[in-house]
């Protein structure tokens, strides 16, 4: 065998190497097919992408399927390639509260999501235990997606409010 | 071994030869087969001029070096290098994240083993298969202990090569035919391509001949009943 025989034999090999470890750890070349496999292999879905919002590690994609809602997450790696991230599945829309909603942290990564039931909410205000405030009043499919870093662990969900449109609260609850 | 003439042929051809990893092969070779023509030469006769006829047999020094750096170009040199390289490497690295969770599963200790078999009232052997999206769920074994623990032993593996692999989180609620359910106990398994998992209830009614799992979670539906007498009683 030839050298250039030799070359092509091994860039086969190699690719055949890099094929079997992309789909064997579960990397995608785009978030949303990250996104997708994930919930497969969580027995959930296929959801309604609703909203799809970056953060420093990827991405956090807001969606909807059936009775359920979800803040699922992506994460870049290895520079080309996508890879779930929490891994989150749906909870259940309570149609009985004005706003449904679910927070979560992994590491110094907040979010707080949820979805609106009553049409006359049209202001979110996420209050943080050391008391910043933070308001969302572009909704998206009427979810909502609020992110906030907690480096110090000092900056936990404490509250949530709906307000309408001449700022009376509609809806407030400290636990989702 | 060649005299400094010989010697000095031979890094005169290699002078040529510009991928450098490839010179000691060379060197070796030509070395044998002057050495070769050398011995032809001294049992014809030569003595002396052995040497020198079959440097003059070889060739031209820089022809053959030209000729030999063309047959091993720094390029090809440095591409099949380089590609060998990182065939070496990925394999190293598919062993770790691909081969290891393979072994793991393969070795994966069988979650019936640590029932203590004193205690086992009886063992069905069940084999009742299930599937949810690429998810295969396996039911090997309901083993039924004298505390009246019930144990469901299944394991489960995904059907589509690719992609996420996801620890699967509840089999369903379990029930049995008196309509009890069962929900305090405990479960557990093993990771890897085909975990080996152990599901028990606590409690379960001797008196119930059925036991019934009930998934249906997200969409996803279905109901398994394992006959219970069937079982080989203190096996």
């Amino acid at each position: 065998m030839s050298r250039s025989q030799k070359i092509v034999r091994n860039l086969v090999i190699f690719l055949g190497l890099c094929l079997l470890f992309i789909t064997q750890t579960a990397l995608y070349l785009t978030p949303l097919s990250a996104h997708e496999h994930s919930e497969r292999s969580l027995l959930y879905g296929p959801s309604e992408v609703v909203h799809v919002e970056d953060f420093d590690e990827g991405k956090y994609i807001l969606a909807k399927y059936d009775r359920w809602y979800s803040c699922n997450s992506v994460e870049r790696t290895l520079g080309l390639f996508w890879r779930s991230g929490g891994g989150s599945i749906g909870t259940e829309n309570d149609k009985t509260k004005a706003v449904a909603f679910s927070w979560s942290a992994s590491y110094e990564h907040c979010v707080a999501y949820g979805i609106i039931n009553d049409d006359r909410v049209k202001r979110i205000e996420l209050t943080l235990s050391n008391g910043q405030v933070l308001t969302q009043t572009k909704f998206y499919d009427r979810m909502f997606l609020i992110l906030w870093t907690d480096k110090n662990n000092n900056n936990y969900f404490e509250k949530l409010i709906g307000y309408d449109a001449s700022d009376k609260v509609i809806f407030e609850s400290e636990l989702p | 071994m060649l005299s400094p003439k010989g010697d000095k042929y031979i890094e005169n051809i290699l002078s040529y030869v510009k991928f450098s990893f490839d010179r000691y092969a060379i060197k070796t070779e030509l070395e044998s087969h002057l050495l070769d023509k050398i011995e032809d030469y001294t049992k014809a006769g030569q003595g002396e001029d052995a040497e020198q006829l079959a440097i003059t047999d070889m060739g031209d020094a820089e022809e053959i070096g030209l000729e030999l750096n063309k047959q091993h170009h720094p390029l090809v040199g440095w591409l099949w290098m380089i590609t060998r390289l990182a065939v070496v490497l990925l394999v190293i690295v598919d062993l770790f994240f691909v081969g290891l969770p393979i072994g793991m599963s393969l070795f994966d200790n069988n979650p019936l083993k640590d029932i203590a078999k004193a205690n086992i009232v009886y063992n069905i052997a069940v084999n009742k298969t299930v599937q949810l999206d690429d998810r295969v769920i396996n039911f090997r074994n309901v083993v039924y202990e004298r505390n009246g623990n019930l144990n469901i032993i299944y394991d489960y593996y995904e059907a589509r090569f690719w992609g996420a692999r996801w620890s699967l989180g509840s089999i369903g609620i379990i029930s049995d035919n008196l309509g009890n359910k069962y929900f305090a106990g405990s479960g557990g398994g093993g990771g890897g391509i085909r975990p080996i998992c152990r599901r028990t209830v606590e409690n379960f009614s001797n008196e119930a001949d059925t036991v019934i799992i009930d998934y249906d979670q997200y969409n996803r539906k279905y109901r398994v009943e394992i006959p219970l007498k069937g079982g080989a009683k203190n096996e």
